[in-house]
């Protein structure tokens, strides 16, 4: 006689298996971890999904143009500071002009499809959104054609009026981002990056990337993951030395610092965190404060490290010492854990619920069990960082989980990201949705704003690429861009635009 | 190499061969990796959906590169090493397996009609009739059961890991996943409730 674990035996017995894709993935995956750990994978989490950032195929990549070539020395190195000639803007069509996705004064306003450029031969541009100005936006666009390889983060587009429409810009050959952009003006910006998928290098440019100054990184800097720019030449941010991911599956890296620039980046002075914390955000609202978060890098069960309570740091002297806080009650740092200050006094971060009991979502999908209820909250300081107190989202918000939060002033903040209102994509559903939250009165009431998929999804996109924002920018109170989040592959990205009530 | 004995519904391993010792060298890793990429990914495949497998399968190698050294062999089978990890990176997409199994459990089945009472269950189409049919059903099955129940119950079934090897993959003692086996098909059964075995098809519920 049968039984139930026949029955389960048939269910997705006829998926099949590892396509090349999935070979190669692994390979390359495998190929990084036999560099001795030198070259690990760095994730970025986008909007709950994430996105590798393309260190180890870039080194394969790089290893197989060498081989074509018949160089057999290696990919090339940048032994020197290097400028790019000035670039014009290419304007990108407008694929997504006539659909439209309202919600409460913001609505779908543009697609980024890419065409032509070199670096930008596959297409797919979803990517990391910076916007210094309510009418300058940039992305860092990840050009991986896998829908589930390593992302390529090697194109660059920008829009100067306020997101309406965009242009894509070349960058340096070789060059890969691994940090979001940070900005000092409009067009004054610096990020992260790796050359040939090896070296750490650093990028500026003072034309709104037009044109880019690359510049080598000594080791002992490491890769830069985060940066934010006080000024022109003034940088501080986090660089991984050993570039290892702290532990698989999450974005967390291990071996972080805090790095500083006061000449553009042409010398760094790096600030090494206590012992067994692994500082993942950093945010610095003067010169002098500073306010960190991160984990624990002793791992929990051996593989992940403790999403239910974090580290917390503050400095009052530019990052040079770090005094450690309590971490508060009632939350973690989760695995997307995000610090922001508008000013000194006052911060805000996500923060992470789970514990044992049942989730249903609006169709009547059930996930119980031990940590089955997980969600956000957004976590607020007015003492600099010191005390935090958790404001938990609207009701009408089910099962939060946040991406992306900003404070354009101390008691406005935008939080943004998924939740479980399920959609319908065709004949079938989503469960979740891209949801923004914003509050005016830090954290004691919040409006929420759920956005509908289209009832045509335009080219190049999946229903799925409505069901998550990545990445939320409010350069002022009433002036937001947000970003979707795309599977790669996908050819498109939705940007929701946001312009006052 | 393993076969499926359809008659009993279990798998029998008719060839031993394999990797069975240490895989700390370089080429005794790449063997191992040879012979269990495809299985370990269909597995998270499965669970996850193909998309996500490829990402988690590269990773639970990767992380079975770095700590190769740590694998005992005295200790538990290399599969079953090899699917704890998978089994702890899959712990962190719960939300992505829950929504394949919503989105599973909403699908309307190719066909209403259930294979018909003589029909064999080793006709190869009907086959696929009955998982098309049954499929949504599972899913919600599936769906229902919390997180550590459908972790030993398709361990089992798919991953095809005996108790013990599944305390092993789990880090639990065997009775623990001798029992927690156990009670996730007891809560699996409750929950396809008027299954019949026998004919592979769903009672009619009496009004």
């Amino acid at each position: 006689m049968t039984d139930e674990i026949d029955l389960l035996r048939r269910f997705r017995d006829d998926l099949p298996g590892p396509g090349r894709a999935a070979w190669d993935r692994a390979e390359a995956a495998l190929a990084e971890a036999r560099a001795d750990g030198s070259r690990a994978l760095h994730r970025w989490w986008l909007g709950g999904r994430r996105v590798i950032i393309s260190i180890g195929v870039a080194v394969v990549a790089a290893g197989a143009a060498v081989l074509i070539t018949g160089v057999l020395q290696g990919p090339p190195v940048l032994v020197k500071s290097e400028t790019t000639a000035w670039q014009p803007a290419r304007p990108l069509p407008t694929a997504g002009s006539g659909v439209s996705a309202a919600a409460r004064g913001w609505r779908l306003t543009s697609y980024l499809v890419s065409r032509g450029w070199r670096e930008n031969t596959g297409g797919p541009e979803p990517g990391v959104l910076t916007c210094p100005t309510a009418t300058t936006c940039y992305v860092e666009g990840d050009n991986a054609t896998s829908p589930s390889g390593p992302a390529d983060m090697n194109s660059f587009f920008v829009s100067t009026d306020g997101a309406q429409s965009w242009s894509v810009l070349p960058i340096p050959p070789g060059v890969t981002f691994t940090s979001p952009l940070a900005c000092a003006t409009a067009t004054d910006c610096a990020a992260g990056g790796l050359y040939y998928g090896h070296q750490p290098v650093y990028l500026t440019t003072a034309s709104g990337g037009h044109s880019w100054n690359v510049r080598p990184l000594s080791a002992k800097v490491g890769q830069v993951i985060n940066l934010g720019c006080v000024s022109v030449t003034t940088c501080r941010g986090l660089a991984s030395v050993s570039w290892k991911v702290l532990s698989p599956g999450l974005s967390f890296m291990a071996d972080m610092q805090f790095v500083v620039t006061s000449d553009g980046g042409r010398h760094f002075a790096m600030r090494p965190f206590p012992k067994n914390e692994s500082i993942q955000t950093v945010s610095c609202a003067s010169a002098e404060h500073c306010v960190a978060v991160g984990v624990y890098d002793k791992l929990d069960r051996g593989m992940a490290p403790n999403l239910d309570r974090g580290v917390l740091l503050t400095s009052d002297d530019g990052g040079l010492t770090w005094r450690q806080r309590p971490w508060p009650t009632g939350f973690g740092p989760g695995p997307t854990p995000e610090v922001t200050c508008p000013d000194a006094s006052h911060c805000a971060m996500i923060g992470f619920i789970e514990r044992n009991g049942r989730v249903v979502d609006q169709l009547g999908g059930v996930m119980s069990g031990k940590d089955a209820v997980q969600y956000n909250v957004i976590a607020f300081s007015s003492d600099g960082g010191a005390t935090w107190t958790a404001s938990t989202l609207p009701r009408a918000f089910p099962y939060p989980m946040i991406d992306t939060l900003t404070c354009p002033s101390m008691n406005t903040c935008y939080a943004a990201g998924s939740d479980l209102i399920a959609q319908r994509i065709g004949n079938t559903y989503n469960a979740g949705s891209s949801v923004v939250a914003s509050t005016h009165d830090a954290g004691h009431t919040w409006q929420q704003v759920t956005f509908a998929v289209p009832s045509k999804v335009p080219g190049g996109m999946q229903g799925d690429s409505f069901m998550d924002i990545g990445q939320i920018e409010c350069p002022s109170q009433d002036a937001c861009v947000g970003i979707g989040v795309s599977d790669q592959g996908s050819t498109a990205t939705p940007i929701y635009t946001f312009d006052g009530p | 190499m393993r076969e499926r004995n359809w008659s009993s519904c279990q798998y029998l391993v008719v060839d031993g061969a394999g990797v069975t010792g240490r895989i700390e060298a370089p080429g005794d890793f790449e063997a191992a990796y040879r012979e269990n990429f495809a299985e370990v990914y269909r597995f998270i495949a499965r669970r996850v959906g193909s998309d996500l497998a490829e990402d988690l399968a590269a990773e639970v190698f990767a992380t079975a590169y770095r700590r190769r050294a740590t694998y005992q062999p005295s200790l538990g089978s290399l599969r079953s090493w090899l699917y704890g990890i998978a089994t702890n990176l899959l712990r962190t997409h719960w939300r992505a397996e829950q929504q394949l199994l919503d989105l599973d459990a909403r699908l309307t089945p190719a066909s209403q009609e259930p294979p018909g009472a003589g029909a064999s269950f080793f006709d190869a189409a009907d086959e696929r009739v009955i998982a098309a049919t049954l499929a949504p059903r599972i899913a919600g099955a599936l769906a229902a059961l919390n997180r550590d129940q459908r972790e030993v119950l398709l361990l089992h079934a798919w991953a095809e890991l005996s108790h013990e090897e599944i305390a092993v993959a789990l880090k639990v003692a065997p009775g623990t996943a001798r029992s927690r086996l156990s009670r996730a098909r007891a809560a699996l059964r409750a929950q396809l409730g008027e299954f019949d075995f026998d004919h592979w098809t769903f009672k009619e519920r009496q009004s």
